[in-house]
């Protein structure tokens, strides 16, 4: 049954000025009234810049858009919202300052005769909203408290109260963590159920072949072919995305066909772990502002990769601040090399060699404002210092070899804002792990990376372990940690529900874990 | 390795100096009894003998140094609005120590002049980043407020206390001869501290630029959480951008007293700390682009003066045209490719 | 005493309130002086030769709020540096005063009026006979009492309507309310313009007052409202308290002038200091209450 789409996208093209690159070239995108269809493609194959050409964010250097049959021009989101269409971003969309409430109904606020904003209409409205999709969230609550998850509800929760029909999400997979699985297969079902159409863009092979009817994949900036999800394998699936790429790949090697996680990499020769580098003793969260901890307690030796996984809002944020003096727990202890760090600043924990990588890499791990080599440099730029006084050219060699090793496409003085986002990426971690520290705190390593930068990034942290490193990585991804980690300290509402041998669980196991059910090992 | 992009600045200030001249060609009809005569005192002026021409080019000197501060002020993402207070000071500060010391050799006197200076600006500028540093105190709020009550003071204390009563002016006594810059032009004001200023621009540039201080506090001004996650040690910048600010200052303070003014007269520094400002903000806070900035200021002001001395135009005028001028340099008419968030 | 101030907080209070809506909205506005300037020149201007209290103060309100419109349209539809283009206001408000004072009234220092319109001076029935507290409500000209109207005016546009909604979104995270379809431009158009409205009332005040224009009658008050916004949390409540403290200090000072003879730029400097040391110790005293969060 072939009914007319409901978005019509035609010869697309996208060109940034800034960096020149081409983001989308000639793109035919169709979606049919009440369909879910996936947007698939590695991270830079141009599937955000379309949908944000959809949603009103960009404007296509050429090609056009038809709603419903009928031409349409969206300069900015609001004309594309008032046409139905909606993005969720993330929390580029919050204001952290105001409520959830706030937060839903900014933009279409109900007024009462006086013109002050009806709040109890708001409430019921908003109230009634939430039971419809089951996203149930406390309205109350000061959005800076919220999760990403949270934030991300909240988001669509004001694009739905805001009319939107199509709505796309961005990445949502990530967001729904994986105890909250069924809740995304609830909402997706209930916004079908409620006629809406679904757009998601994703680089999650499998969870787009389980959630979609449809699926189309980006490649370079092209759209490479729409097929129904039926379809497709995996296998297929991934084979589409990537081939024909050989530049992106060290070595131009083709990738295994189920690159994208298989737990058969779970264990690796295990070289009989060092000396306990790092250790926490019943570390234990209160405060106001974050998820709380209690009694957590791991060791890490070196020459060892632990994985801390859970669901994000479990206590992992509280656990990356604390661990690196943003935060001071509030009780408990926490030993390097059996002294004591506990609530130190991370500018000790840098002169002790340890390397963190956060989460909000773009905010906090680097500079948009400044060129590459200059957030190169941060860690050692006293290196290049002599008498106070800069030396620029072993400044550029040694950026412009870093970028080498790593595969990054810029030159040293680039300012980092142009630069692509796993570019970026690779700009921040390529520079922590230079500095060969004993210690990497890496946090969601593969967040912002396409399937050939995980790789790369998977490859140097096994190098550096065998070198007699540690690393602890805190990922929500338990694909991931299974791939990645020796051990595998597994969170629940703040506690360490289990910490088991990679080799010993699979992802079933873990996710079980997550829940709550306790296992002794 | 920075964000400045130097033909932008070039071309608003072409245009802000257009749009002014062609405001000026329209307004001089009706101010002045004899338009022609006023459009030619004001643009020639400057430039029509060596009084004029000196005094211009001295006059941008200061505004390059107050220019200075701002741009190292604003690289180190503090505000400091109390430049006012801080010129002020340091003149008064260079003229009270050197009226202390009037046998001292010239050389030595010049030093501890400046040292006075300098010392001073710092400190009252330095004060504000302290209290950021410590309890989070806003520096914008706390470094006008205290340059406020500076400036007042200060025009008290000349008129009062410190006032050299054979004088016409309010102002205090004259600084002995052999502490007066050598001129460079006769019979204007400008004087060895002209050189000594375009030296300062090369440093700034060299600090910000080739040294691991200007670094880290570059850094540390663009992302604070960055640097700080970087390992910088970022509290002492809070302290040390104002504080450098403020030295320039109130060098630009020391530099007017023993080349130009000779005695602290009361107003004679107003406008350097609003000046200084603007040319770091149409510099985009750039230390090579603040001479220009400042030639462009400074000729505003002064083409003003000599139609005003040499015409009737009148000073309100030349206030206006400022105004306009400002508005042009950083409204953006041409579409060039520019950042949100960038001037 | 208490009257007194009064007296002398309602002009920055007036113009604080008003500049607060353009902080929220994230533009820090320093014209309000120029706006306060322009707004006092012209309720004298029109208040004297028509001998209208209401016309001088509709013609003042429109001065400067037409002047901060375009001020704010040009600076932020051409994208220019709202720091600089307010520079430019203030320096325009200095010499377009003094040329339409020498346009209109033939001179550029005090312009006075052969007959200008008294103030009535007001005092509300129950309130001034409080015991401790009446002073403050006795024997004012009325815009004392609307300068205190308007604190809960301004709080509940700002907290209670949507228009105040999006001037702290626009304050706070502008994309947001880009993504949700209003333009925070136009949001900060409208707040600035807000600001220039009362600080044409608030010039209008000092006018009124004074019975007479001065040049640099405005004499710092812009930049203390802008302090009083800062101090005072950016909130109404938090602004009227300061305007209050502030204003107590100022009379303070004109006392120690009248009675110890000190010199009146020194006085000038005191409101400053006080301000200085008394923000010093409210950082003081609020760091020391509870830090969480290493910063």
């Amino acid at each position: 049954m072939k009914e007319s789409p409901l978005i019509r996208m035609r010869g697309i093209t996208k060109v940034f000025p800034e960096n020149g690159v081409t983001a989308n070239r000639s793109v035919d995108f169709d979606v049919q009234p009440g369909e879910i269809h996936a947007l698939v493609g590695e991270n830079g194959s141009g599937k955000s810049t379309l949908m944000h050409v959809l949603s009103g964010l960009l404007q296509p250097d050429s090609g056009s858009i038809e709603i419903r049959g009928v031409p349409q021009r969206f300069r900015t989101p609001r004309e594309a919202l008032s046409a139905g269409i909606g993005m969720v971003h993330q929390h580029l969309q919050i204001v952290r300052e105001f409520t959830v409430l706030e937060n839903i109904i900014m933009g279409r606020e109900p007024r009462t005769a006086w013109g002050r904003v009806d709040r109890d209409l708001a409430e019921r409205k908003v109230g009634e909203l939430m039971d419809l999709y089951g996203l149930k969230m406390n309205t109350r609550q000061p959005a800076f408290s919220l999760s990403i998850d949270g934030m991300q509800k909240t988001s669509l929760l004001s694009l739905l109260f805001a009319g939107a029909e199509v709505i796309i999400l961005d990445e949502p997979m990530t967001l729904f963590d994986e105890e909250n699985q069924d809740a995304l297969q609830t909402a997706l079902i209930r916004l079908r159920e409620e006629g809406h159409t679904l757009i998601l863009i994703t680089h999650k092979l499998r969870e787009s072949l389980s959630y979609s009817d449809r699926i189309s994949i980006m490649r370079a900036g092209r759209c490479v072919g729409t097929f129904h999800s039926s379809e497709l394998t995996r296998d297929s699936l991934s084979e589409l995305m990537v081939s024909g790429e050989s530049g992106r790949l060290t070595g131009g090697a083709a990738i295994p066909s189920s690159a994208a996680g298989a737990a058969a990499s779970g264990s690796h020769p295990s070289t009989a772990p060092g000396e306990i580098l790092l250790e926490l003793r019943k570390i234990g969260y209160n405060g106001a502002h974050l998820p709380a901890l209690r009694d957590v307690s791991f060791r890490l030796s070196r020459g060892e990769i632990v994985a801390v996984t859970g669901i994000r809002e479990n206590g992992l944020e509280t656990l990356e601040q604390i661990l690196t003096g943003f935060t001071i727990p509030t009780s408990g202890s926490i030993e390097y090399k059996h002294l004591p760090i506990t609530g130190a600043s991370i500018q000790e924990l840098r002169r002790k060699r340890i390397a963190y990588i956060p989460t909000e890499r773009l905010v906090r791990g680097a500079s948009m404002d400044s060129s590459v080599a200059e957030n190169m440099i941060i860690l050692n730029y006293r290196n290049f210092h002599s008498w106070g006084i800069m030396k620029r050219e072993e400044i550029e060699h040694f950026s412009g070899t870093l970028g080498q090793q790593y595969n990054i496409k810029a030159s040293p003085a680039d300012k980092l804002s142009r630069l692509s986002g796993g570019n970026i990426q690779k700009v921040i971690i390529s520079r922590e792990l230079h500095t060969r520290p004993e210690l990497v705190i890496f946090s969601e390593p593969s967040w912002g990376l396409d399937l050939a930068g995980r790789q790369f990034v998977l490859e140097k942290i096994r190098s550096i372990k065998q070198e007699g490193s540690a690393i602890l990585v805190i990922t929500s991804d338990i694909e991931e940690a299974l791939e990645c980690a020796d051990r595998i300290v597994v969170m629940y509402r703040g506690e360490v529900s289990s910490i088991v041998r990679s080799e010993d669980v699979d992802k079933l196991g873990i996710g079980r874990l997550m829940l709550g059910v306790k296992h002794h090992a | 390795m920075h964000s400045t992009r130097p033909a932008s600045t070039f071309l608003s200030i072409g245009v802000a100096i257009l749009a002014a001249l062609l405001l000026l060609a329209a307004m001089v009809p009706f101010i002045s009894e004899t338009p022609l005569n006023t459009l030619r005192q004001f643009l020639t002026g400057p430039f029509s003998n060596r009084f004029y021409f000196g005094n211009y080019l001295n006059r941008t000197g200061l505004y390059i140094l107050a220019g200075l501060a701002m741009v190292i002020s604003f690289q180190g993402g503090m505000f400091n609005l109390g430049g006012e207070g801080q010129v002020y000071g340091g003149a008064l500060a260079t003229t009270l120590v050197l009226l202390m010391v009037p046998r001292f050799g010239a050389l030595p006197g010049i030093l501890l002049g400046t040292a006075a200076g300098i010392f001073t600006g710092a400190v009252m500028s330095g004060l504000s980043g302290f209290f950021k540093m410590k309890w989070n105190t806003d520096e914008l709020i706390s470094s006008f407020l205290l340059s406020s009550s500076i400036v007042y003071t200060i025009d008290y204390l000349v008129s009062g206390p410190l006032r050299d009563t054979q004088r016409f002016l309010l102002s205090t006594p004259e600084i002995a001869e052999q502490f007066r810059f050598p001129v460079l032009l006769n019979p204007s004001h400008l004087n060895a501290g002209f050189l000594v200023t375009l030296l300062l621009v090369v440093l700034a540039q060299r600090f910000l630029y080739h040294t691991s201080a200007g670094y880290e506090l570059r850094i540390t001004g663009l992302n604070r959480e960055f640097a700080k996650y970087g390992g910088i040690p970022v509290r002492r910048y809070y302290l040390i951008p104002m504080a450098l600010s403020g030295a320039f200052y109130g060098l630009t303070g020391s530099f007017y007293i023993m080349g130009t003014g000779y005695a602290t007269i009361q107003g004679c520094t107003f406008g350097m700390g609003w000046n200084g400002i603007a040319i770091a903000l149409i510099a985009r806070t750039s230390p090579w682009l603040v001479p220009p900035a400042a030639l462009v200021f400074a000729f505003l002001e002064y083409g003003a003066e000599t139609a005003i001395m040499h015409s009737d135009f009148s000073s309100e005028f030349g206030t206006i045209l400022q105004a306009v001028v400002l508005f042009f340099v950083t409204a953006r008419f041409v579409k060039l490719r520019t950042k949100k968030g960038e001037l | 005493m208490l009257s007194a101030i009064a007296g002398i907080m309602t002009p920055f209070l007036i113009a604080a309130l008003g500049g607060l809506f353009t902080e929220r909205a994230g533009v820090l506005n320093i014209a309000l002086e120029g706006q306060m300037l322009i707004g006092a020149f012209t309720a004298a201007a029109v208040a004297g030769t028509t001998g209208s209290i209401l016309g001088g103060l509709t013609a003042a309100v429109f001065a400067s709020g037409l002047t901060a419109y375009i001020f704010a349209a040009l600076s932020l539809r051409l994208k220019a540096n709202i720091f600089i283009t307010a520079l430019a206001v203030n320096l325009f408000a200095m010499g377009g005063t003094q040329i339409a004072s020498q346009l209109f009234f033939r001179t550029k220092g005090v312009v006075r009026f052969a007959e200008f319109p008294g103030l009535a001076k007001v005092s509300l029935p129950l309130l001034s006979q409080l015991p401790l507290v009446g002073d403050l409500f006795s024997g004012q000209s009325i815009f004392v009492y609307i300068g205190w109207l308007l604190v809960p005016c301004a709080a509940w546009l700002l907290f209670r309507t949507p228009f105040g909604l999006h001037v702290r979104a626009a304050g706070y995270n502008e994309t947001a309310l880009y993504a949700r379809g209003v333009s925070s431009r136009s949001i900060r158009e409208k707040a600035i313009t807000i600001s220039g409205i009362a600080c044409g009332l608030s010039g209008a005040v000092l006018a009124f007052n004074l019975g007479a224009f001065v040049p640099n009658i405005t004499s710092g008050r812009g930049w203390i409202a802008l302090v009083a916004i800062f101090l005072g949390y950016k909130r109404p409540g938090g602004i009227l308290l300061v305007s209050f403290l502030f204003a107590g200090a100022e009379l303070i000072a004109q006392g120690a002038q009248g009675a110890g003879n000190v010199p009146s730029s020194l006085l000038l400097a005191f409101p400053f200091f006080i301000t200085f040391v008394g923000m010093i110790i409210f950082s003081i005293v609020s760091g020391a209450l509870g830090r969480t969060q290493r910063r």
